[in-house]
């Protein structure tokens, strides 16, 4: 009891400064928070069974919430395409086994060879891709925060979409890889009303800002051809993700945030009760300024709060 | 202490414009993982700083204040970005 009491209350013991408080101990919690945060490390690599990233994310879901978006703003909805979600399943295959973490790999395949290689011609195309959301409302609601993933959801000329959820370890971490393909054929293309020649999409594709969008070459006859599909890189890794599917797992970051906040909040609850009890007394010493550390670290606080999981590009 | 406070306003207006720079940059690059480590990083760098020049101008600055404020930059510091990194 006399330990805590001099770890949280500055009294002449302890030279009116709560031990807790002082750079010793303070340095202490820290080296404590990054051996847990190594450990952590270790038994997620040892037993990922225990420690790992679940996820309720389904396709059918993210293309529901997808179109949700796209009905608000009274555009039509997308029809959900086989060809595109197999192309979708391809590429987050292809970044899982060439362990990539982007629009292109780093051998230069891009996007649009997915398309090609699964039979899907198009005249529009784009690719919006996320990782590591744990529901798929955050990782629409994300993809609708940035300006150029807004732009492919809520894209009137794109009439169908694609979107594959798989598990797997990338870069030597466990996540949930979400990616939304879209796309326009040229079939579609052709129910609309012509085109002047200057509305002419463009001959060769063009690729634009991310996130990926495409402009193709419009095809005289939309047929598609189903091909014999090459094979993946094999990958015992990866899950791809059905409806209804959910791991129960525990989570490294809520388990990291709930530790982290815990941490913050006895610190600053620390210089608090510091704060209140030595404008009381107007004792004299030499030390920081509690009022500074606390503003510090509410601000460290408020970012461990609003700090959510998930990645898009 | 509250008396401190209102003698240095203009220090702690200062403060709390870095923290709040800090908490919009760290808004605005929500979903670029290594851009808010950068904007914790230069905020708690940011705070360091404050606390140096506050005490120097107050006329009581001391190694062990130093080590206090490097102390508490560097755990805020590292709490988010271990936060960053499992995310």
């Amino acid at each position: 009891m006399s330990f805590l009491y001099h770890l949280f209350i500055p009294n002449p013991k302890n030279d009116h400064r709560a031990e807790l408080l002082k750079p010793p101990i303070l340095s202490f919690f820290t080296l404590i928070f990054v051996s847990y945060q190594i450990f952590l490390n270790f038994f997620s690599l040892t037993d990922s069974r225990v420690l790992g990233y679940a996820s309720n994310i389904t396709p059918e879901r993210i293309i529901e919430l997808t179109n949700q978006k796209r009905a608000s703003l009274g555009l039509s909805p997308l029809k959900a395409n086989s060809f595109l979600s197999e192309a979708a399943r391809r590429k987050a295959g292809d970044m899982f086994a060439f362990n990539y973490w982007a629009h292109t790999s780093p051998s230069g395949r891009d996007p649009w060879s997915f398309f090609k290689e699964v039979g899907y011609r198009y005249v529009y195309a784009g690719e919006n891709l996320a990782r590591d959301f744990r529901d798929p409302e955050s990782v629409v609601e994300a993809w609708m925060s940035s300006p150029s993933h807004r732009e492919n959801l809520v894209n009137s000329k794109y009439q169908e979409i694609g979107v594959a959820v798989v598990d797997g370890s990338l870069q030597g971490v466990e996540t949930t890889l979400v990616v939304q393909l879209f796309g326009t054929q040229p079939v579609s293309m052709a129910k609309q009303p012509a085109k002047t020649p200057a509305q002419q999409p463009a001959t060769q594709p063009q690729v634009a800002q991310k996130p990926a969008i495409v402009q193709g070459e419009e095809e005289e006859e939309a047929k598609l051809r189903p091909q014999a599909l090459p094979q993946l890189p094999s990958s015992e890794t990866l899950v791809q993700k059905q409806e209804g599917q959910f791991t129960p797992v525990i989570n490294p970051f809520s388990l990291t945030k709930v530790i982290s906040i815990f941490l913050v909040g006895v610190i600053f609850g620390a210089f608090l009760v510091d704060f209140i009890l030595i404008s009381e007394k107007h004792t004299p010493r030499l030390s920081g300024r509690s009022f500074a550390q606390m503003l510090f670290l509410g601000f460290i606080l408020l970012l461990a709060i609003v700090s959510q999981q998930g990645v898009i590009l | 202490m509250i008396e401190k406070i209102r003698q240095n306003f203009s220090h702690y207006l200062v403060l709390a414009v870095i923290l709040n720079f800090g908490l919009v940059a760290f808004w605005y690059f929500q979903y670029q993982r290594i851009m808010q480590a950068w904007v914790v990083f230069f905020t708690g760098l940011a705070y360091l700083v404050w606390g140096i020049i506050h005490h120097y101008l107050e006329d009581d600055l001391h190694l062990k204040i130093f080590l206090e404020y490097l102390s508490t930059s560097l755990f805020g510091f590292l709490v988010i970005w271990f936060l960053l990194l499992r995310t």
